[in-house]
This record gives C-alpha cells, structure tokens and sequence, in this order.
C-alpha cells in the first residue's frame, strides 16, 4: 500500500521497517480468512488487515493512540496465522511489535491493567520470584471469586500442586549417551520451570540419549519474549542480551551445532534476536549467530533422527497433536513433530480448524481472559471432536490453556517422545501408561 | 376487440423495422401481441391486440463459432433450423428446449426460458443467453450482454429478457453458449416404484458423482414412450436415468447408476435413449381431453412426490361425478418439475396454493379448449404464480420502465402488465 | 480518479443519524468515530480511499432492514460491504455516506442435500460453503482465487467466477434464491429451493448488480457433488498463437475441461521464481488443463487431450499422475499473482474478457502498451472463458506511476472491447472501470441499465457512484446525451 509516515514519526527507530513491511502489504484481506480474532468479531480492526491499517494510520499521523485503537491492537494474540496466509509475505509480526512498542511508549494505560501488565513483566521472567507469587497464590485461589473478573483468570490458572523443581535443570553440560553426535545448549526459560519442569527433564534426557552434549549455561534464562510482546522493549533487552552473550561464548568456546528450544513462545523470539538487534553494533552479529543456529526441539530431534526400532515401547496411544501458533505459523514447522511422534509408533490425529489459536498466547490469557476463555473452548471442543487419548504439543503455554478446558490429558512432545525411546511415561496418563 | 379495427400483422425481417413498428404501436397506443412462431400462444394469458408483430422473418444465424462456443442468431430462426445448424458441428443447446410444435423459434424458446430434461445438470435456458439485442417498449434499441461468457459489465440485461415473455422488449438477436455434444448416451429403466421410492432413487442419483444429465418417473398410468415400448412392460412406471459422455465413461457409471438402485433395470442406448428423451421434453406421455389442464409445478425435488399426493386428493375433492379420470403426472428434473393434467375442477388458486405450500410455484401452460381471445377461464386468467406485494411492485416498476405505453404483449404474464 | 466532494448537507446529518441508528442496534454495531471508521476506507482497492460517515454491522436480516429505514428515511446514500476484498472499488465507501458491513452475518443456516443447495447469509465466506459439505462430498463450485476471504453476499453482487467457471459456470448459474433488502428497507425474497421462480428473473438481474439494487441478506446456493477425481496437463508453446489455438482444438474435440489457462513469459518467469514448481522459464506461453469427474472419463479425457496438444505444436507435455503432482502443476499459476507482489512494489490486475481467437492480437498490442508506457505487463488468462488478467507492475511510491498504471489499464479495457470482448469479466465495474462504461455501451444500453436501476431504487440511495459514469435521476429520466463517448458538462461534479 502507498505509505505517508509522517516526518515526526519517522523519529522512532522502527518506522522504517514498519513502513517497508506496510509497503508490502498489497490489503487484500486474506488474513482475515485466519485470524482468529476475526473469526470472533468480524470487525475489521479485529483482523491483521485493519490492525495493519490502524498502524498505518498512526504512522500517517492520521489517528492517535484512543482506547479504541489500543483496544484493536491489544486484542491481537501475535498468532501469526496471517504470516503464513499472507500471499505477499507481509512480516506482520514485526509491525505489531514495533506498534505496541510505541503503544508501551504513548499510551496512558488504566492504572489496574498498568498494573497488572507491570506485575507479569515484574514475575514472569525470574523463575524465583515466580515460584513465591505461585505458592501465595496457591493460598489466594479458594477465595478466586472475589477478585476483580480480570484477576480471576490469572488465579485460576495456579495449579493446586506446584511440581517439584527439576534436578537436571542446574547450569552444567549434560554429558551424551555414547558417541557424541552434537553438541547443543538448551533454553530451560522462566514459567516453564516453575509450572513444568518436568518438560525440560525429559528433554535432556532424550537429547543426551540421541548423542548430545546438553549445555545449560548459568547465564541463560527468560527469553524476553513475554515483556517484548508487552512492548515494553527495553526491559526485554538485558535479559535477551545475557542470552545471547551466554550462547555466544559456548559457540566461540567449544561450539554449539544448536540452541535447543522446546517451547515455542520462547523459539519464535530467539530466532528474532537477529532482527530485534539488528541496530545494535555490539550484539548485531552476535543476535544474528546465535539465530542462525536457534531451532525447536522437534527440529532438531528430527535432524538427529530417531532410533530405528522405537515404536513398541510406548503403546500406541491415539495421539492428537495440536500445533502451537508459534510453532506453526511463527516458524513454520509442522510436519517434523508429527512425523516424529508417527515414527516413535503413536497415532497420530490431526485436529480441525488447526490453524486457530487456543487462546494462551503468551500473557494473552492472563490480560485478555473473554477472549481467550471463548478461544480456549473452540480449541477444547476441536480436540475432543477427533476422541484422542492424548493431546500433545510444544508449548507450555498451550498446555495450560488446553488443560484448563479440555478432560483429555495434555503432554509436550517431548514427553511422548523420551518415553518411546526408552524415558519414563509421562505423568498424569494414568492407565494409559500400561503397554 | 372492437368490430372495426382489423387484425394488423407486421413480420418485420431487420431490427430497424421492428423498431419502425413498435414506434408506431406507441404513436397510435395500440398495443402489440409480439410473437415468434406462435407455437407457445397456449402458453399463459393471452394477448389482446389487434396488431400482431412476428418475429418469423427475423431469422438466420448471423455468426456462428463453434471454437468460442456461441452462435449469434435471429431469434425467429426455427428451433429446428438452428439445432441442426449446430449438430453439424456436433454442438447442441445442452439445455435442451422443448419445441411443443413445429413453428417453434429460438427467439420464443428465450422470451420463455424454456428448458428440457438436462436442465437438471446443464442449466436452464437463461443459463445460455449470453447477450442481445432487443427494442424496447420505448422503441429504443438496446443490446446488453456479449459476445462472450465471463461477463460482469453492468447489469445482466439477459436474464431479465430471458423469461419475460416479450412483455419489456422484442427480441431482435441473441447470443447463446453452446456446447459440445456426447460421443454416447445410454438411459437406465427402473420400472415398479412407485411415487415415493422412485424420487428418492433419483435423488441418490442426483447426488452421486456420476454426472447423471436426466432424472425423470413416470408413473403408473402415463404413457410410456415409443422408444421404450418392448424393452419395458406395459403400464409399469418407468424411473429413467440418463448418462451422456464417451463411451467408456458411460459404460462405467452406467454400471454404477444399476448399481446404486439395487434393482433388476434396462437399458436403451444411443437413438433409443434419444427418443426417449425427447418424448419426455415434448411432454408426449400427458394427453389432455377438453376441459383439462396441463399444468407446470416447480417445486424442491424432495417435496414431489408428496406435492403430487396433495395435488391428486385435491383434484378427486373437486371433481364432479363427470370426470373420473385420474390425473397423469409425470415428474422431470429429479423431482424439480411436476407436469400434470389436471382436471378443470380444481381452481387455479387451489393449484397455486398447494405449489406454493410445497414450497414452490405454478404455472398453467395450456388449457384445453381455449384459444386466442377466450375468456372467462380463470385458470388461463391466473397463468402465473401469483407474487407477494414487494415482488408485484418491482415487477410493475420494471414493466414501466421497460414499457411505459405498454404496447408489448400487455397482460401475457399477468393481468395489468 | 476524481472522487467526489461530500454533501455538507449529508454531513450535517450524521449526529442524528447515528443517534437513531444506536436506537435500534447495539453499540458495537455501530461505528462512527474516525478510528473506528478508518480501516474502512477502501477495500480490495486501496489505491481510492474515502472514509465513511458511520459504518454499520447488521447481524441479521431484521437488522439491515432496521438501518435502511432509518437511513432511508434520512436520505442518505448507503454503500454495502461484505468482506471487502473486491478488486474493483466496489465497496469503496462514500464521505457522506454509510457503509452496511455484512460480515458479522456468517451463519450456515440450512444445508440440504436432497435438494442440492444450502441456505447462508451473505457474511459467510465462499470457501467456508465448501468446508461445511466437504465431508458429504459435496462443494460450492464458482472458486474464486480470494475464496477463504471474500464473501458470497460479495459473490451474488459481483456474481463472481473462479478457474472452474468454464465447466460449472460462475455465481449466476449456481443460485436457487435470494433475500434482498431494498433501498426503502423492504425485503424481497426470489426463488428458493426450486429450480425456477415465477415472474421476471430478478434474481439473475440481482446477481452482479453491485450493490445497486439491493443488499443481499441470505443466498440459497446451488450445491455439486464433487468429481471423483482431477488430473491436470501442463503443455509448453512457442509461441501464443499456438497456445490459443490449441485451446480452440481442445473445444473442437468436443471437450469442455474443467480449467484452462495460459500463462506468458513474464508470469511465468515470475512465477518459478517464487513458487520453484518446475515451469520452463523462457518458454512464451503455458497452457494448463484440469479435466475432473468420474476416473474413467478423466483419463479417457486427458488422453484425448494430450494427443490434441501434440498435434497443435506443443514441445513439452507433462499429466500429473497423483493428487501430489497435480497441485504442483498447477502451483506456479497460483503463484501467479503473489510473486508479481515480490517483483514490483505495486502491481494493478486488471480484468477483461476477449473472444478467445483474438487472444495473440491483444497479447501482441498489450506487448506494445508495456513499451511505449514503460511498465512491465505479466499475463495470465483464463483461456477457457476468454477472461484477461494482465498484471501491470508499478511503484505507488513513485509519483505518477499509479496514474500511469491506471492509463495502461483504461487502454487495454478498451482494447478488449475493440476486439467484441468486454470491460470485466470477474472483478466488476466499482468504481474502478465506471468511466469506461460509456466506451462500451450505447446511450441507449445504458438507459435500458437505469430502467433497471429505478425500478429497485429510485432514490439513487444505493451504492450511487459506482458502476455507471452519470448519476442519472429516474425522475428526469433520458436527458443526456452521449456523443462519441464523451460526456457533456465536464466541468461538472463527477462521482
């Protein structure tokens, strides 16, 4: 589309990439067709075409930064599910983040979601804090109901039992079974220890045994990507530059051939350290090395490939698998997670309307809970319609979501792979378990 | 019709007398009855018109290209004339017209959207009017449409004329899509099913991927075909299903349609298949007596067979102890169109509302005994389905642009325009 | 393109016009704040933008009725919208005007199998009809490339075609019934689940009015069970003659494919640069054919076809043999129009329909256009049904090029009737082509258009400015004269 960025907005150092993506974007409305924001409201601005047009015409200076406007794009769950529609490659992605940015920047948000935004920036990183504010709110849960609707979601989704903090999860290299084939770092990230530390086990558990060294380096940590997603870019920076410098001293020391990321949420933004610190002088090659090797679990499970004699340890359990938005659509992966769990002897179905969020993304659920419950329900119902026994998928944040809404037992990938090739059987499948 | 005035018949063979004539209809505000062969006067109300304008020397086929797949044509040219013209090229008008007389032209087939069996799978005849030329009721000429098939440059103009029966404007060329003919043909006979199974059959093979291209049941008691008389028994009721294709591909769906109707069935092929056909498009198995009425019911295909049910209750409630006839009905389209002969006792209103309950509508096409200028037949008076006001109004609005005089064929459709 | 100055006197109504419209609908159905009101400018055509007085999002037949009294009542001028992805400036709103958004009606209502049809409002989106009858085996046919998008309320008032039109025909063909609500908010319903209807055929007059005579509220559409099976050819050519004629052949055998299209240097080159399908870059045109139905007859078919490709000069035929190998055939070609996006920042798609044999001669004048224009033309046709879409590739950033693009386009439009083809063969008139309908018709054509037009909406209350080049007024029906073309008053405001 014909853009006329205003020379005071061209100020902001993101106005030149907003403007060469927004140049792409030729309106045709297909995103509309995916969007599930769309799908709910039918209101342009609800789909990434008028969202685009909203950004568009800030830039232009033609609007202002009203409830309104936030509201459209706070409504955005940064799905993606329009990248991999667009016909004309149209980074959307990038443009929203560059506009909550701005948002973050301009906008006067109302103190209680001030708040709260500021309090999920504040926890959710630091696994420590994280843990404490878990148990209090543990205490907290029974007396749910009273808390303003907003809050509600938020203590709804503490478990009743916090699990066990992991053991293998301490900085230090995890030696390979046998011939080492590899060597790869791991991003054991912020939530997922507190809320499932049982996923970063079973990872390292399979990497070593296809043959590699697991580096957990002490400096690594959140990825950033739930305040980045806030807009709150700045406070995002440092815990994205101390990754970034971690992995870059294990590639310069004793090389990485990958950084291993097995939630997606988490993969999506790592594989952009390249663009986010693109103007950086001193992380721009840095950002874009450790990018260039960032890849999901499946991914690299797949490059390693499986033994060949895996199906028959784990029964074969009829197996939905549910793709991820940040797996699907932020890096486009699809088929290696499915042919991972086909090959390890599941059954492996595949869910309607896949293409549709379950509603987590990220802190969405948390800041945006109608939404995400109505989004949450679709999901549970798109499951239950192809009768599994299990549902699997490689985010944490789609697990909790899933779980909440959903009887049928949610586990990562990795779970179901570790168990094929000889880990133990993920918990919470009960009688499924017996082979 | 006044004593004085004498019947004035004009057969213009050029657009511009056709204009000149219509011009002089509106000066002298006489109104005109616009005709092709006449072969469809029975066909509707009447027109009262002490001028007749006919279209008969309007007639040739002005371009014809098989490779574009259209022929452009006078629209007196006899249906007969032009159908051979295309079958030379081994191209035809896939949806099959009726003639329902010699004098039949392609030009009154189109005023009346007439189609035959293989409406059900190639479109009706408004389906194939690609564009035309035509003049007005304000004596202005007017083409709409084109010479081509994808086509979204202003309104289609060639809906509105197909179907109108010459009541917005006289038709003075056509451009009409055809297409090309089957290598084979073959019909598969069911014979025994009564109203009920037989609809339900052609359904299922409506709804199959066969390619079916004709879905007809007559009943028990209609008069079977020429063509099938020593393949099938005498008075059994006939479901027939046509398939069309080469021949490979007929032989193998054919087997496939036997298949699906899990019952012993023949076959006719090729010419006999044809005939078949033809008779049912010519409405051949329907005799109708005095005082009897041939009547045109659309309705949804699923709704036939019970739709032919209320009728037959209705016509014996109405019937006078003369006639004691049972009404023949034969059903065409897989369901969607029901022909009956119905007798007189039963209203028009009562054959209106039993289509329009069915959810469909009516059309008288012909009543025994009347002709030209009869009156006092209310079911003749009531040809039409009747229309809900929003409808009738924009219908009135349309004849009044279109013909403000009101010089062509006024009252053919319904009485006041 | 002159886009009109807003009525001040409409202006001055918009306060109480909103006012009465949040009477009878609720508040998130009513938009009438700049941000709320901006993403709604334009549609498909982002080039012309206007942004509307209010907009307003019915979410039912009761409602749509609800606001045209209102807005009738007001004498406002109304401009529907059903996803807005036209490419013909369709829905383009009016300043003083309000936009009736139908996508918030999106249910299925009926699907009926025995009688081949299914009952949806018109928010529903095309390729959404198929999905729901996909699993019976059973689909929509008319398969517009935007079909996961665009609208069927959108279809009816475009009446759209696709790539299988030549076989299964385009919108017009595939009803059995529409709800319209009429510009004084009367609702009139035609057909239904029969076959026909009683009466002048006003459906098919309503069908690809463009919102000029009514808007749709619920479309009953014809429902096809789906071929048993597709295969597809891809045949290479020397030149574009040969591809033309050999289309022609293909006819002249008596068959009727599902899909046929050729494809031109540019758009191939383009294409296989994008999607990497295999095409052979350099060659001057492709020809694809889609033959579907049962097995038997595709294969018979494709046969046929290969030896008529053969005999017409083809030097490479390549048939898909599986499912897999079809869609990669026919990848490059719906690629066609997202790598012309990755080689030109802009590019116009136009829309026009030839006689097929004069393919080669307009290809030939457009080659000629490109040069003395300076724009680069890619071409894909869809050489079944003679429908043109070439593709002008231009820099919107550049000033000038837009107009220029828009100049090119004009003259091939017009080119295309020259040769006894059409101004539009999918996309509409809008806005976009309006002031080209007068190259086409006569004065008379058009007056028997108006007829029309006042028959349905006198007022000129609905969609005034699109489609037609002079806002004729019913009441003063037949006062202007057109000569060569040219319109009198120049000087006077145009919309």
């Amino acid at each position: 589309m014909q853009t006329a960025i205003t020379e005071k907005q061209y100020a902001h150092p993101d106005a030149k990439i907003a403007e060469s993506i927004l140049t792409s974007c030729v309106h045709c409305g297909f995103c509309n067709a995916t969007c599930p924001t769309y799908q709910l409201d039918s209101v342009e601005m609800e789909g990434p075409r008028g969202r685009i047009y909203l950004i568009k015409s800030l830039l232009e200076d033609k609007i202002s930064h009203d409830d309104s406007v936030v509201s459209h794009l706070d409504s955005c769950l940064s799905c993606l599910a329009c990248e991999s529609t667009c016909p004309s490659g149209v980074r959307y992605s990038h443009l929203i983040d560059s506009a909550r940015s701005q948002i973050a920047e301009q906008y006067q948000r109302a103190a209680v979601d001030g708040l709260q935004r500021r309090m999920l920036a504040w926890l959710l990183p630091y696994p420590g804090r994280f843990r404490l504010a878990m148990l209090a709110g543990r205490l907290a849960k029974p007396f749910a109901f009273l808390a303003p609707v907003g809050q509600q979601a938020m203590l709804r989704m503490i478990p009743d039992r916090l699990p066990t903090p992991s053991r293998l999860d301490r900085p230090g290299v995890h030696r390979a079974e046998g011939t080492r084939r590899a060597r790869v770092a791991l991003l054991t990230g912020c939530a997922q220890k507190v809320m499932g530390p049982h996923i970063n086990d079973a990872t390292i558990r399979l990497l070593t045994r296809l043959g590699c060294d697991v580096v957990l380096s002490r400096d690594q940590g959140c990825c950033g990507s739930l305040v980045y997603h806030m807009g709150d870019h700045a406070s995002s920076f440092p815990h994205m530059r101390r990754n970034i410098d971690a992995w870059h001293a294990e590639i310069d020391g004793e090389g990485l051939d990958a950084v291993v990321i097995n939630t997606s949420g988490c993969g999506v933004v790592v594989k952009d350290y390249g663009h986010i610190f693109r103007d950086d002088p001193a992380y721009a090659a840095k950002a874009n090395r450790v990018a260039a090797i960032s890849k999901d679990l499946s991914e690299v499970v797949g490059d390693l490939e499986l033994p060949a004699h895996v199906s028959g340890l784990a029964p074969a359990l009829r197996v939905a698998y549910h793709d991820a938005c940040s797996l699907q659509h932020g890096q486009q992966v699809r088929a290696q997670p499915r042919g991972l769990l086909d090959q390890a002897g599941f059954r492996v179905l595949d869910i309607p309307d896949p293409h549709l969020c379950c509603g987590s993304a990220g802190t969405y659920n948390l800041l945006k809970p109608d939404t995400a419950e109505k989004l949450g329900v679709l999901k549970a119902e798109a499951v239950e319609s192809v009768s599994p026994q299990v549902v699997a998928m490689g985010n944490i944040g789609c697990m909790e979501q899933i779980a909440s809404y959903s009887q049928v037992p949610v586990v990562h990938t990795v779970e179901l792979l570790d168990w094929a090739t000889g880990g133990p059987a993920p918990t919470g499948l009960g009688d499924l378990t017996a082979v | 019709m006044s004593a004085e005035e004498s019947t004035h018949h004009s057969a213009p063979d050029n657009t511009t007398s056709v204009q000149a004539c219509v011009q002089e209809a509106i000066n002298d505000k006489v109104p005109l009855e616009v005709v092709g062969g006449g072969s469809k006067r029975f066909y509707g109300r009447p027109v009262f018109a002490s001028r007749t304008l006919s279209l008969i020397k309007l007639s040739g086929v002005i371009d014809y290209q098989p490779g574009e797949l259209l022929v452009v044509v006078r629209p007196g040219t006899p249906l007969m004339e032009l159908e051979r013209t295309l079958a030379e090229s081994k191209q035809a008008l896939a949806f099959e017209p009726p003639h329902w007389g010699p004098e039949a032209t392609i030009g009154g087939t189109m005023a009346c959207n007439l189609s035959g069996p293989r409406r059900v799978r190639a479109g009706a005849a408004r389906d194939h009017l690609l564009g035309f030329e035509a003049v007005t009721g304000r004596g202005h000429i007017v083409r709409g449409g084109g010479r081509v098939v994808k086509n979204v440059t202003g309104y289609d103009l060639s809906k509105l004329m197909c179907g109108s029966f010459g009541t917005l404007a006289v038709l003075t060329e056509l451009v009409i899509k055809v297409l090309p003919t089957a290598e084979t043909e073959r019909t598969v006979v069911v014979t025994g099913l009564d109203d009920a199974e037989a609809v339900s059959l052609l359904i299922l093979a409506s709804r199959s991927p066969h390619n079916v291209s004709g879905l007809a049941h007559l009943p028990r008691g209609v008069r079977a075909p020429k063509a099938l008389s020593g393949v099938t028994a005498d008075g059994d009721s006939l479901t027939l299903i046509r398939l069309e294709g080469p021949g490979p591909s007929v032989d193998h769906r054919a087997r496939q349609i036997v298949k699906l109707t899990a019952r012993s069935t023949v076959s006719v092929e090729q010419e006999a298949s044809a005939l078949v056909w033809t008779a049912l498009r010519e409405l051949e198995p329907l005799a109708i007596e005095t005082g009897e009425r041939l009547w045109r019911v659309s309705v949804p295909p699923n709704a036939s067979a019970k739709f032919k049910a209320t009728l037959l209750n209705a016509a014996s409630l109405s019937s006078t102890e003369a006639s004691t006839t049972t009404p023949q009905v034969f059903f065409d389209w897989g369901g969607g169109v029901v022909w009956c002969v119905l007798p007189g006792s039963l209203s028009a209103s009562d054959v209106h509302r039993l289509a329009h309950d069915a959810g469909g509508h009516a059309r008288l096409v012909r009543s025994a005994g009347a002709h030209e200028g009869m009156t006092g037949d209310e079911a003749v008076d009531q040809a039409f389905s009747p229309l809900d006001s929003v409808n009738r109004a924009v219908h009135q609005r349309l004849k009044l642009a279109f013909d403000p005089s009101g010089v062509l064929n006024p009252g053919r459709m319904y009485a006041g325009f | 393109m002159d886009l009109p100055e807003p009525d001040p006197a409409r202006l001055a109504k918009k306060d109480a016009a909103v006012k009465a419209l949040l009477a009878v609908l609720p508040r998130e159905c009513v938009l009438y704040s700049v941000e709320d009101l901006i993403a709604y400018e334009c549609d498909g055509v982002s080039a012309y933008r206007q942004v509307p007085m209010a907009v307003v999002l019915p979410r039912s037949t009761d409602d749509v009725c609800a606001a045209m009294k209102i807005l009738h009542k007001f004498q406002l001028p109304v401009v529907p919208w059903g996803a807005g992805t036209g490419l013909s400036g369709g829905a383009l709103p009016l300043n003083d005007g309000v936009t009736i958004v139908l996508a918030k009606m999106r249910k299925i209502l009926e699907v009926d199998l025995d009688n081949g049809c299914a009952v949806v409002q018109p928010g529903v989106t095309n390729a959404r009809i198929t999905q729901a009858v996909q699993a019976e085996g059973f689909y929509y046919a008319p398969d517009p490339s935007s079909q996961i998008a665009c609208s069927i309320g959108g279809n009816v008032a475009e009446n759209s075609g696709g790539v299988h039109c030549l076989k299964y025909g385009v919108t017009t063909n595939n009803l059995l019934g529409l709800e319209v609500v009429l510009a004084d908010g009367e609702v009139l319903r035609v057909g239904g689940k029969s076959l026909d209807a009683p009466g002048y055929d006003l459906m098919g007059l309503l069908t690809g009015s463009e919102g000029l005579l009514g808007i749709i509220t619920e479309v009953t559409v014809r429902l096809l069970r789906k071929p048993e099976t597709a295969r597809a050819v891809l045949a290479v050519f020397d030149t574009v003659e040969e591809s033309g004629q050999a289309v022609a052949d293909v006819i002249a055998a008596g068959m009727v494919p599902a899909g046929m299209e050729i494809m031109d240097k540019l758009a191939i080159e383009a294409s296989e640069d994008y999607a990497k399908a295999g095409y052979p870059v350099g060659a001057e045109a492709i020809l694809l054919i889609e033959h579907d139905g049962p097995e038997v007859e595709v294969n018979y078919l494709l046969e046929r076809t290969e030896t008529v490709l053969r005999a017409a000069g083809a030097t490479e035929i390549r048939i898909s043999s599986s499912e897999q190998e079809r869609l990669l055939l026919w990848a490059g070609r719906k690629a066609a129009f997202p790598a012309m996006g990755r080689l030109s920042p802009d590019y116009y798609c136009m829309d026009g329909t030839i006689p097929r044999g004069a393919l080669a001669k307009v290809l030939g004048k457009i080659r000629e256009l490109s040069g003395s224009y300076d724009l680069r033309v890619a071409n894909v046709f869809h050489a079944g049904d003679g429908n043109l879409h070439p593709l002008l590739l231009y820099d919107g950033n550049v000033p000038g090029e837009l107009e220029k693009a828009e100049q090119m386009g004009a003259e091939i439009l017009k080119l295309c009737v020259d040769v006894g083809g059409v101004l539009t063969g999918e996309h509409g008139v809008g806005t976009e082509k309006r002031d080209l309908m007068t190259y086409q018709f006569g004065e008379r054509d058009l007056d028997a258009m108006q007829h029309v037009k006042c028959s349905f909406d006198a007022e000129s209350m609905l969609n005034p400015g699109k489609m037609f080049p002079v806002l004729k007024r019913c009441a003063e029906f037949g006062g202007m004269h057109i000569h060569d073309g040219k319109l009198p008053f120049p000087e006077l405001d145009r919309f």
